[in-house]
């Protein structure tokens, strides 16, 4: 059975229609990028897997949970992070602070007993300052931990939020434009590292992406979007090569 | 304190570095220690009444400063702490602080209700409801004259032997201890309750359920993501703040020992926020710098201007703020932490060691 | 602060108040001029006695030299503002006595009067923290003619456990007559109790089946009138057919509970409220209802009376001082003397007419009769002084008034009305002076 699956999906915004009926599913362990024009319906997508948009019709299962049945904040539990394509970071913490609000739904502490300083709630902090800190390290990030947020540079923001949905310890990664804002050889670098941490923590990654090469290089799985609507699905390979897709997408330079 | 402290970025701190760290609150409590000895009586007993400010201001603080929720009704909350205070003791004869727990209960389940509210509302329009419930509550206080005493005030009495019989009298914190006065030992028993509210304060701001106070304020989307139950944090916050601007509110009474309706009207809430902003909102400390910046512009230096100019305090007060809010948005915390980067930016521009943003 | 940041905090705070207090007591600078007194009254049985009531007794704080400081706190602003002329005239006295060279003590040194006054806008909730100030911080003596009976209560347990006088309080509340709890406070004005009592002594005479709508203060002022009317016409054949209580802080005007009251039926109409909610009251009352109308003595000064829009005409009260906008008191020895010292102190001719000041004018020469009396210049001397006044009179009080007080037997001062109506802005004897001397706390039911 495969991880996720999104069925006949749909989105309207009054008389807009967002999404139309939009199925695709997506296997363990796989990377796989939405790719479409803008306006395609890809973060509307994401927002809506995310439950931040409630869709009109469809079903979305995640392991076994219907999560189209659960409050945004639970989706986190059953393994779903995310970033944001305008980031969505707290300029109030410092960029430790906000990795640890990843961990979140994964550690303890009540208002009481974080109130008291109890024993448990320290050993608790010691344990997702760590693991935080293990997260920066492994994503390059550990001169800036003590930071706050505002004032660095984009590119590094959007680590940080790669880093927070680390922190929560997902099964599914959902990537929105990672790689808006970097350099070509930062691109790669990117590439590369999600591939690295798919793999080290085993984890299923769905990307939202405009950098064709990057898609072409590290997916196994593209879905093309156009309208609201899914207009191919397949390899890169086979994608590149679909007449539709050509024709709404990659005919145009990208 | 926190982060820095356990980043390891600034593990090896030299012991200068710490001792500057820890000077100015030791300086701080010789100050407060000995502040009771070298005034007259009133004057403790007024300051008192900025430690029961400072609480409620700390109250709101993880309200506003922290969660984002601006209400500008703590001072009905606050009344309704010192107003259970009272009628416990008085009416039911409940022991003092006994009262004061009763209260923060009270306050706590009251806190819930209006926050109900501030699920669907935000900004502008929350402060708007907790304005309705500043504003009516001197009127219920009135309304409810059989128990609050109306305008007449609610005195707060426990039977006493005076002048050879028992009758209803002034309630009263007696020293224990032979070398305190009364108002003395109040003031350090009060001292003890703020400063144990405070640490608590800071404790919860630098947990997993601080740093989601600050997430939901900054970013309700990323915090819901996170797994932050939004509505429940707002909530909790909203009755927790409540709960410590009505222990506030229970000192207040056993301070003054005597309630009027009109120590509570929307001017209180106004003040409470005053100190939150004058402080500096989301630094802990702020609040209490700011409750005594309030206490010392309504109670000394108002007073040593002329009578007629008097009654325009709150126009000079609006003025002072004004001034601040340009020379220091953050506040006198906010200002005071410029001040520091631009110093340490100076010092060693090398060095990573950037303001805290939580302290 | 880590883990036990508690504990460490707690154990500073101990450890920090024990240095402090072993550095040193309380600067007492504020009390220093004074000298701890023992009861030095050698009057046997005098009724008040520091040595057996008062702890830490500090009978002449506030004299000094030649001059004896005296506080004063009064509403400077909001809606009693009117009652500043009380303190007014109160200060016109002291300027007049001290130009005169001072107040007479017993002691055949004459004290120059240093008077401080306190803006509490009659804001209970204000009045502790300044009146302690002044105890405290600027040492005066004793307060006179603090203005307010919510003001005055929210002080009482203090100043009386301080033994600090509280004397010629402009207020009449029944509760002053407990002097035998609170011996350290004495009023300047007659019981609201007696002042209700001499309204319907006089309706029995004029109208014995009289139908009364009250209108009364909300607090302990209006209910101190209300408590007394329905004392007063039990056993009578006068009712009370409608009554709207009035809070003053609320805000509103009393218009609607006048529209209601007169639709009672009621033919006399009492109006038991103070500040100028009180000739406003007046200008309220439709033409329809043509009431007999009776108002208290706090509202019945010229001052006041100018805000009724004429509706001032025809309504009667119970008066016990003189009148200085009253030709017929004009000539009075007590009003010439007030009119002219009062002139030379600054009062202009609005104040002196106006009958506020004049109130004021009467609580200083009351405290000046006590400073008179007292075997020594002393906090309970004085006291003890006012409390065993014989046949004697003082500040504008009518003539035919008697005033004595026998401590906590007889705890008021004035207790003597005659009723007057007010005809072409002044006001005309309807019936003569009634003397109550000591009746007063029956008339409360004390």
């Amino acid at each position: 059975m495969s991880l996720l699956e999104v069925q006949e999906v749909g989105v309207r915004f009054g008389g807009v229609l967002a999404l139309e009926s939009l199925s695709f599913s997506l296997e363990a362990e796989q990377i796989c990028a939405l790719i479409g024009p803008n306006g395609a319906g890809k973060t509307t997508l994401f927002n809506v897997i995310s439950r931040i948009y409630e869709p009109s019709q469809g079903q979305v299962r995640f392991d076994g949970h219907d999560l189209l049945a659960a409050p945004a904040h639970k989706i986190m539990d059953f393994g779903v992070a995310r970033t944001f394509q305008n980031l969505a970071l707290v300029p109030g913490l410092t960029v430790l602070q906000n990795v640890m609000i990843g961990a979140y739904g994964r550690s303890r502490g009540g208002i009481w007993a974080s109130t008291l300083r109890l024993p448990p709630v320290r050993a608790e902090e010691r344990r997702v300052t760590s693991r935080s800190l293990e997260i920066l390290d492994r994503l390059g990030l550990s001169e800036v931990a003590s930071r706050p947020c505002a004032g660095l540079p984009y590119g590094t923001l959007k680590r940080i939020e790669f880093a927070r949905a680390l922190a929560s310890e997902p099964k599914l990664l959902m990537l929105d434009e990672p790689a808006s804002g970097l350099t070509h050889g930062e691109v790669d670098e990117l590439g590369l590292l999600i591939q690295q941490i798919r793999d080290e923590f085993s984890l299923t990654v769905l990307l939202v992406e405009h950098h064709m090469s990057m898609v072409m290089a590290i997916s196994q799985k593209v879905v093309v979007m156009d309208l609201g609507r899914k207009i191919a699905e397949g390899t890169p390979a086979e994608v590149a090569q679909d007449p539709r897709v050509i024709a709404a997408y990659l005919g145009a330079p990208a | 304190m926190s982060a820095t402290a356990t980043t390891g970025a600034s593990a090896h701190r030299s012991p200068g570095d710490w001792a500057l760290k820890v000077a100015p609150w030791v300086v701080l409590f010789v100050i407060l220690a000995i502040v009771p000895f070298q005034f007259p009586s009133f004057r403790v007993e007024q300051f008192c009444f900025w430690m029961t400010l400072a609480i409620a201001a700390c109250g709101l603080n993880l309200l506003t400063g922290y969660n984002g929720q601006i209400s500008v009704g703590h001072g009905a909350l606050f009344g309704i702490g010192a107003y259970t205070t009272g009628i416990l003791i008085t009416e039911f004869g409940v022991p003092l602080f006994g009262a004061t727990v009763a209260s923060a209960v009270l306050c706590f389940a009251t806190g819930i209700l209006i926050g109900l509210p501030a699920l669907r509302i935000k900004g502008l329009y929350l402060a708007l409801v907790t304005l309705a419930v500043a504003t009516l509550f001197p009127l219920l206080l009135e309304q409810f004259s059989a128990i609050t005493g109306g305008s007449g005030g609610l005195q707060i009495t426990s039977p006493q032997l005076y002048r050879g019989e028992m009758r209803e009298r002034p309630i009263r914190l007696e020293s224990p201890v032979a070398g305190l006065e009364n108002d003395q030992w109040k003031y350090f028993v009060f001292l003890g309750i703020t400063v144990v509210i405070f640490i608590l304060s800071r404790n919860l701001i630098k947990s997993r359920v601080g740093r989601s106070l600050v997430a939901v304020r900054d970013n309700e989307v990323a915090a819901e993501s996170s797994g932050i139950p939004v509505s429940q944090v707002k909530i909790v916050t909203f009755g927790l703040s409540a709960a410590i601007a009505g222990i506030g509110g229970s000192l207040f009474a056993l301070d003054q020992g005597q309630l009027y309706p009109s120590s509570f009207t929307i001017v209180l809430s106004i003040y409470i926020l005053v100190a939150v902003v004058v402080g500096g909102a989301a630094s802990i400390i702020g609040p209490a710098i700011g409750a005594v910046f309030y206490g010392l512009f309504s109670d000394v230096i108002v007073q040593q201007m002329p009578d007629r100019i008097q009654p325009a305090r709150a126009v000079i007060l609006g003025v002072l703020l004004i001034l601040l809010m340009l020379l220091a948005p953050g506040g006198i915390v906010g200002g005071f932490r410029t001040l520091q980067a631009k110093w340490s930016a100076r010092r060693s521009s090398a060095l990573n060691s950037g303001p805290d943003p939580i302290v | 602060m880590k883990k036990t940041s508690v504990q460490v905090s707690a154990a500073l705070l101990l450890g920090f108040a024990l240095i402090g207090g072993a550095c040193g007591g309380r600067d007492d600078s504020s009390s220093s001029e004074s000298t701890e007194t023992t009861a030095s009254d050698s009057t046997e049985a005098a009724f008040i006695d520091p040595a057996a009531d008062c702890t830490d007794y500090k009978g002449t704080q506030g004299v000094t030299g030649d001059t004896i400081k005296i506080g004063t706190v009064r509403p400077e602003s909001g809606s009693y503002a009117i009652y500043d002329n009380v303190t007014k005239g109160l200060e016109a006295y002291f300027k007049s006595a001290n130009a005169a060279g001072g107040l007479p003590a017993a002691d055949g040194k004459k004290y120059q009067v240093e008077l401080i006054k306190k803006n509490d806008e009659y804001d209970p909730a204000k009045t502790p923290a300044l009146v302690k100030q002044l105890v405290e911080e600027d040492g005066v003596f004793a307060l006179v003619g603090n203005i307010g009976t919510e003001t005055n209560k929210s002080v009482r347990d203090y100043l009386n456990e301080n033994c600090v006088p509280n004397i010629a309080l402009a207020t009449g509340s029944t509760q002053w007559g407990d002097a035998n709890a609170y011996p350290w406070y004495i009023s300047g004005l007659p019981s609201y109790a007696t002042e209700a009592n001499a309204w319907i002594s006089y309706l029995e005479e004029v109208n014995p089946t009289a139908k009364i709508a009250l209108l009364y203060q909300d607090d302990d002022f209006g209910q101190s009138y209300k408590a007394a009317i329905e004392k007063a016409i039990e056993g009578t054949k006068i009712t009370l057919v409608g009554e709207e209580g009035f809070n003053p802080l609320a805000g509103s005007t009393t218009e609607a509970s006048v529209a209601k009251l007169s639709q009672s039926g009621a033919d006399t109409f009492i109006v038991g409220v103070g500040g100028t909610a009180c000739p406003l009251t007046l200008s309220f009352v439709p033409t329809t209802w043509t009431p007999m109308t009776m108002i208290s003595v706090t509202c019945a000064s010229k001052t006041a009376l100018a805000l009724a829009g004429g509706k001032d005409e025809g309504v009667y009260m119970a008066q016990p001082t003189l009148d200085p906008a009253d030709p017929a008191d004009q000539t009075n020895p007590k009003v010439v003397e007030f009119a002219t010292q009062g002139a030379a102190a600054g009062l202009d001719e609005a104040q002196i007419q106006g009958g506020i000041a004049s109130v004021g004018w009467g609580f200083g020469s009351m405290f000046a009769l006590g400073l008179k009396n007292a075997t020594t210049v002393d906090r309970a001397a004085v006291m003890n002084a006012l409390y065993s006044l014989k046949d004697t009179t003082f500040g504008l009080i009518r003539d035919e008034v008697t005033v004595n007080t026998d401590g906590a037997k007889d705890p008021w001062a004035i207790e003597g009305f005659r009723i007057v109506q007010r005809e072409n802005g002044a006001w005309v004897e309807k019936a003569p002076v009634t003397n109550e001397e000591g009746k007063s706390n029956s008339f409360a039911g004390q």
